[in-house]
């Protein structure tokens, strides 16, 4: 793996990436120890349902450990310099949705998803925003049901339609 | 022979008015998808999973296939009016197509994309029905563990041969494959990797995953890097859909020499459209009599890699219905496609549901008459598309992924793990980690694991029933040649350079 001409420019030890390979290291020791609960009900032991969970367990560890080699050596690419406030809006407004779509119903939860998406592409108009989205989530709850007849949660709003 | 009567009986099946018209609705479906960046036909088909469940397999297999071949196509649109493609395997297009555009011969880019589109889909359709049977027919004699060395390979290359690194690509097979295995284990009925969560028993639901990889992934990684690219300018259509003379002269062997740069890598468990498209500029490169044309809007540089995508759709499906090996994101979808009515793509499906696989391929020759009617003469219906803007259209694309996971799963279970593995696969974009390995990796790992504890049963937990096979012994080595050889060659590589120097 070692690639002798991009060791000319060496880079500084890159954190992010450790913690990935890290992070792969814990996920890696987690299923080992799930899986030590696991036995074969019948016949050899080694083809019960714990052998592909040890397989993995062990396979994340070595490629979480050239992971953080990568990083100590700084190898992983470069990254661009990107605007995490997107990714929070986009995020809160899943987080928001599943906090809203048992109670309030499929069509306000998925609305605030519509809005909140919108404003993280930089959309500043909100108000317009959410009433789009309720038309579009409204749509889909009609064809979804009333065309599919397959079931969405409902709240408040869904039992007008 | 027997090849003609089956294919004919199919033709039966696939002109039926309802599988006509699902035919119809999954080309627009796909080329509405194609066009619009964003969403493609992996995550389409895997929104379509719960919805289509209680329909008959043929119907929706249809729709699906025609979805697949469809994106191809509207790629393509987007590629050369917007500069940003609208698919993976569209990117080479935007080179010299979007040249093209801003030069005033969009037309003319848009029709050699979309006549070279039907050109090589036809040719490799073709192709698909005289080698589909043929190989069903050899892999018949496969056992567990041929099938396992089989799935080696196509874990091998989808992941780690022709990614910017082995590394990355095998870590995300290797969370695809751990995905795969949360729920109850088939073969011994025990839990496995669940964590006391009930909604975890029935393991993770295919539409989640793909929902979680491609649609809020993808926007989290657009809306960030939103600020960095600027705006994007649509070019109008200009210049006649008509191709003169002299446009045909340059396109059609472009277009042959891509059909057999894609369908060939398509079919070989090597994945991906992508790489075909590369390999069809570059010999479209060297080979032009007017090599300086290239990079200011060349016509060969878009009939190529345009024939080369969409023989490679055709060459996908090849392994996969006569194997049952998915070698792309979209085939793996396919594959779960037939697993939820119960069928298993392999040799044994073209006995057993030959109606179902034949009417299929039957439908693709009729997906493509279709096709080249919607993205000619319709290409502006299309484009409106595009006008859509995108703090809607992606608001709109998050509303309708929730739709399908909700319909695939109504939990908060399933929800959560979206925004999870939404979040993780914002930081795969971000760190350079392919995503397609982790959906292949979560659909195909389970039935690798199965034929291997198979296998060994078989042999009473002796490894080296492997090796005994010849035909597992050879893919074997390849898999072992697939995932080191790179290496070596760029070892060897180097010291040539060195040589040089």
């Amino acid at each position: 793996m070692t690639e002798p001409s991009s060791t000319s420019s060496s880079r500084q030890v890159d954190g992010p990436v450790i913690a990935i390979g890290i992070g792969l290291i814990a996920i890696g020791i987690l299923i080992f120890w799930q899986a030590t609960s696991l036995r074969a009900s019948f016949g050899n032991d080694a083809i019960g349902p714990q052998m592909m969970p040890y397989v993995m367990s062990v396979l994340l560890v070595i490629f979480g450990g050239l992971t953080c080699w990568d990083g100590w050596r700084g190898q992983a690419p470069e990254r661009d310099a990107d605007d995490f406030g997107p990714v929070l809006w986009i995020a809160g407004g899943l987080a928001v949705m599943i906090a809203l779509i048992k109670t309030a119903g499929f069509i306000p939860a998925t609305a605030m998803l519509f809005a909140a998406t919108a404003r993280g592409f930089g959309s500043r108009r909100s108000v317009i925003d959410l009433a789009l989205g309720f038309a579009v989530a409204g749509t889909c709850y009609l064809f979804f049901v009333k065309v599919l007849g397959l079931s969405l949660p409902s709240g408040f709003f869904e039992t007008f339609l | 022979m027997e090849t003609i009567t089956a294919l004919f009986a199919g033709l039966q099946v696939a002109v039926q008015p309802h599988n006509l018209l699902f035919a119809l609705i999954g080309v627009s479906v796909g080329t509405a998808v194609g066009v619009l960046p964003g969403i493609g036909p992996a995550m389409t088909v895997a929104l379509l999973l719960p919805i289509t469940f209680k329909m008959e397999p043929a119907g929706s297999l249809i729709m699906f296939a025609g979805i697949y071949y469809g994106a191809m196509y509207g790629g393509s649109t987007t590629s050369i009016l917007l500069n940003t493609p609208g698919e993976s395997a569209s990117v080479v297009t935007a080179l010299e197509g979007n040249r093209m555009a801003r030069a005033g011969r969009g037309g003319p880019a848009l029709a050699t994309a979309a006549i070279g589109s039907f050109v090589a889909g036809t040719i490799a359709t073709a192709l698909l029905t005289v080698l589909a049977p043929w190989l069903a027919e050899i892999a018949i004699a496969f056992g567990p563990e041929d099938y396992f060395a089989l799935m080696l390979v196509a874990f091998v290359t989808v992941s780690a041969t022709f990614g910017s690194s082995r590394l990355r690509g095998l870590t995300s097979l290797a969370i695809g494959l751990t995905l795969g295995l949360v729920g109850i284990d088939k073969l011994t009925g025990q839990t496995r990797l669940a964590f006391g969560v009930p909604d975890l028993l029935d393991g993770l639901e295919v539409t989640t995953v793909a929902v979680a990889m491609f649609a809020v992934g993808e926007a989290m990684a657009v809306a960030a890097a939103r600020g960095r690219l600027g705006d994007e300018k649509i070019e109008a259509i200009k210049g006649s859909l008509w191709m003169t003379k002299e446009d045909w002269k340059r396109s059609w062997k472009p277009w042959l020499r891509g059909t057999a740069f894609g369908f060939p890598i398509g079919a070989l468990p090597a994945g991906g459209a992508e790489i075909p498209t590369f390999l069809s500029y570059a010999t479209e490169k060297r080979l032009s009599k007017n090599p300086e044309e290239f990079g200011h809007g060349a016509i060969e540089g878009v009939a190529g890699p345009e024939a080369a995508n969409n023989a490679s759709a055709a060459g996908t499906l090849v392994p996969l219905l006569t194997l049952g090996i998915p070698t792309s994101a979209t085939a793996a979808m396919l594959l779960a496609g037939f697993q939820q009515y119960n069928l298993q793509p392999g040799p044994l499906l073209f006995i057993t549901s030959a109606d179902v696989v034949w009417g299929l391929i039957a439908s693709l020759f009729i997906a493509n008459v279709m096709l080249i009617v919607l993205n000619l003469p319709l290409v502006g219906l299309w484009v409106r598309l595009l006008m859509i803007p995108r703090p809607w259209l992606y608001g709109g694309i998050l509303v309708f992924a929730t739709v399908g996971v909700v319909a695939a799963k109504p939990s908060l279970v399933e929800l959560t793990i979206v925004l999870v593995l939404g979040l993780m696969a914002f930081g795969m974009r971000r760190f350079d980690y392919p995503v397609a390995p982790v959906i292949v990796g979560m659909i195909l790992g389970p039935m690798a694991e199965t034929q291997l504890r198979r296998a060994l049963q078989i042999s009473n937990g002796d490894a080296t029933v492997l090796f005994q096979s010849p035909i597992a012994a050879t893919l074997i080595v390849l898999a072992a040649i697939a995932l080191l050889g790179p290496m070596l060659w760029e070892r060897l590589g180097w010291r040539l350079k060195a040589d040089e120097d």
